[in-house]
């Protein structure tokens, strides 16, 4: 199978298998690289929101911190 | 010490520079030229850019001279009354921290291309330009008149950058005391209303929560560049602001970064400019000025500089965490976050501060900065049962420090969070400023304390979650862009109770 522009698309096919994918190294030459889906999960996406419901102090420090009452995310 | 600019051939780039000094002392004397630009803690190596370097005497007669440094000339005096020393400097690079000559604009950061005697750098220093009439002069130096201005010392020339062109679009309007300028050089159509209805704001929000402003007249100097561009650095009395594309200027993505990093080099004026780390206390131009404190003079900026927006309402609590968001994002996917401490990292700018550098090495003053202040802030809001902030750490520093003109230690830093806290911080700064120790228990921790959460997803790229590898399509190709590295010993516990991470 080749893979130009759908590396995740095969990667989510074969998901949970193990994967040999023939590249082409920077030094011109063909060197297969092994892949194994991880147990661990690796780069994840971080955010801030504002709690649903936040206790008086919370919503006090909050005031104090960014100038703006807190009001819940939704 | 008295310099003369002029540019007779602005096609080529070659700034025309004639540096005059009287009554020269001893046999021999010698001219600097800074290798590095305060507000980039890494080596400039200015020198590169002078063509042609010669000396004379008051006659006009040739003196003999030699390199003795990279960025050094030694030139024989003999019996002369005054030495001048013409040479010229290739101005050819547009950005808010460097130099540029053509038809329609000369631009000067003075510390790239003004020569100086190391130990007459107390003089005052007189600068005229041959310039046609028509240009006019943005800057924060002194004006003696149309095209001639003059700097205190040393230090201000080289803090002074300089537009000259005949384009420049300038409103100006007053907090308390101070005057504050906003110049655009190049093609954009500002909202001059929104626009110093914004400046202001964030302006006043600053100077409030400082007290007072360290200079009574500032000016946001402004290059509009036809493509997309983002750039800023610090001076004392002005900032030199780098963007584009000037088309977009008002479109709310350039916006948001315009107001961004304006707010941000303006908080500089105390933080780095006025609030200095001792061993910057003065500049030493020649070499590296090594500083673990860069979680401060960078970090802390980083910080304030976003949140006085949402403090102003300039930006929208949303927009505050948007920003913030980046810096998280950022911090997450670096895995050097294990490797090298923020301290640590901020030594080593003058290594390879500014660019990627090799996988998993370092951290950013920056991103860690931002974080490693944020968490500060609410741990002493926290500690000190609301009654302390990290406004006052920097009002400390400003009043014991900055405006006696003592540079501040780390230790002086910590001492204060300390002391407004009333609890120790030390567990703190050993795990997270000048340790590795994982960031986002303590985040999670603190933003709670402050009636938010942080929220953590998995990536929805197979690549990324399982495999541990990013990738982008170019030219339809698809390059891996980043592997995370093996980590061993995850969650084990050593002595101290602490997590031990180690990157292979």
């Amino acid at each position: 199978m080749k893979v130009s522009e759908n590396i995740q698309d095969l990667l989510h096919l074969f998901a949970g298998e193990k994967i040999i994918l023939t590249t082409y190294s920077p030094l011109q030459k063909m060197k297969d690289i092994s892949l194994a889906p991880s147990k661990q999960e690796y780069f994840s996406n971080y955010f801030i929101r504002r709690k649903e419901k936040a206790s008086p102090d919370e919503q006090r420090m909050f005031k104090a911190w960014l100038k703006n009452d807190f009001y819940p995310v939704g | 010490m008295r310099y003369k600019i002029s540019a007779p051939h602005p096609v080529n780039h070659l700034i025309e520079i004639e540096m005059t000094v009287e009554n020269p002392s001893g046999a021999e004397m010698s001219f600097q030229l800074p290798s590095w630009r305060p507000g980039r803690y890494e080596l400039g190596n200015f020198a590169r850019n002078v063509q042609r370097w010669n000396a004379f005497d008051e006659k006009g007669m040739p003196l003999p001279f030699r390199k003795t440094g990279k960025d050094l000339w030694q030139v024989n005096v003999n019996d002369a009354s005054a030495v001048v020393i013409r040479y010229n400097y290739f101005a050819a690079q547009l950005d808010a921290g460097g130099c540029w000559l053509d038809e329609n604009q000369l631009y000067i950061n003075p510390v790239h291309c003004m020569l100086y005697v190391p130990e007459r750098m107390h003089e005052a220093c007189e600068v005229s330009f041959d310039l046609p009439m028509s240009y006019k002069l943005a800057t924060s130096m002194e004006k003696l008149s149309d095209h001639v201005l003059k700097a205190q010392d040393y230090h201000e020339l080289v803090d002074s950058p300089v537009i000259a062109s005949p384009t420049l679009q300038h409103k100006a309007f007053t907090s308390g005391s101070t005057i504050f300028n906003i110049w655009f050089q190049g093609d954009c159509k500002p909202d001059w209303n929104r626009v110093v209805e914004d400046f202001k704001k964030f302006s006043e929000e600053q100077i409030r929560t400082m007290v007072d402003f360290p200079v009574n007249e500032y000016h946001f100097l402004i290059q509009i560049l036809p493509f997309r561009f983002y750039h800023g650095v610090e001076h004392l009395k002005s900032t030199v602001l780098a963007l584009g594309p000037g088309s977009n200027l008002m479109e709310p993505a350039l916006y948001i970064d315009f107001i961004g990093v304006a707010s941000h080099e303006l908080f500089h004026s105390w933080n780095i400019k006025t609030i200095r780390p001792a061993e910057m206390l003065p500049y030493d131009y020649t070499r590296e000025n090594y500083s673990r404190l860069g979680f401060v003079y960078e970090g802390v900026t980083t910080y304030y500089g976003d949140l006085f927006l949402v403090r102003s309402g300039v930006y929208s609590v949303d927009q505050f965490f948007m920003e913030i968001n980046a810096r998280l994002q950022k911090h997450f996917d670096n895995y050097g976050r294990f490797n090298l401490s923020v301290a640590d990292s901020s030594f080593d700018t003058w290594l390879d501060g500014y660019g990627p550098g090799i996988p998993n090495r370092k951290t950013s003053i920056y991103d860690e900065g931002c974080l490693i202040a944020l968490m500060t802030d609410i741990l002493i809001r926290t500690k000190s049962k609301g009654q302390a902030s990290l406004d006052e750490v920097m009002r400390t520093l400003y009043r014991d420090f900055g405006k006696r003109k003592i540079g501040y230690t780390e230790s002086d830093y910590l001492s204060i969070v300390e002391k407004l806290s009333g609890e120790s911080m030390a567990d703190f700064f050993m795990d997270y400023v000048y340790g590795t120790e994982d960031y986002e228990p303590l985040l999670s921790e603190s933003l709670s304390l402050a009636g938010c959460q942080l929220v953590k997803r998995s990536s929805t790229f197979d690549s990324e979650k399982y495999f541990g590898f990013k990738t982008i399509l170019s030219e339809g190709k698809t390059i891996v862009k980043q592997v995370a590295p093996r980590i061993t010993g995850r969650y084990s516990r050593t002595g101290q109770g602490r997590r031990n991470y180690q990157c292979e």
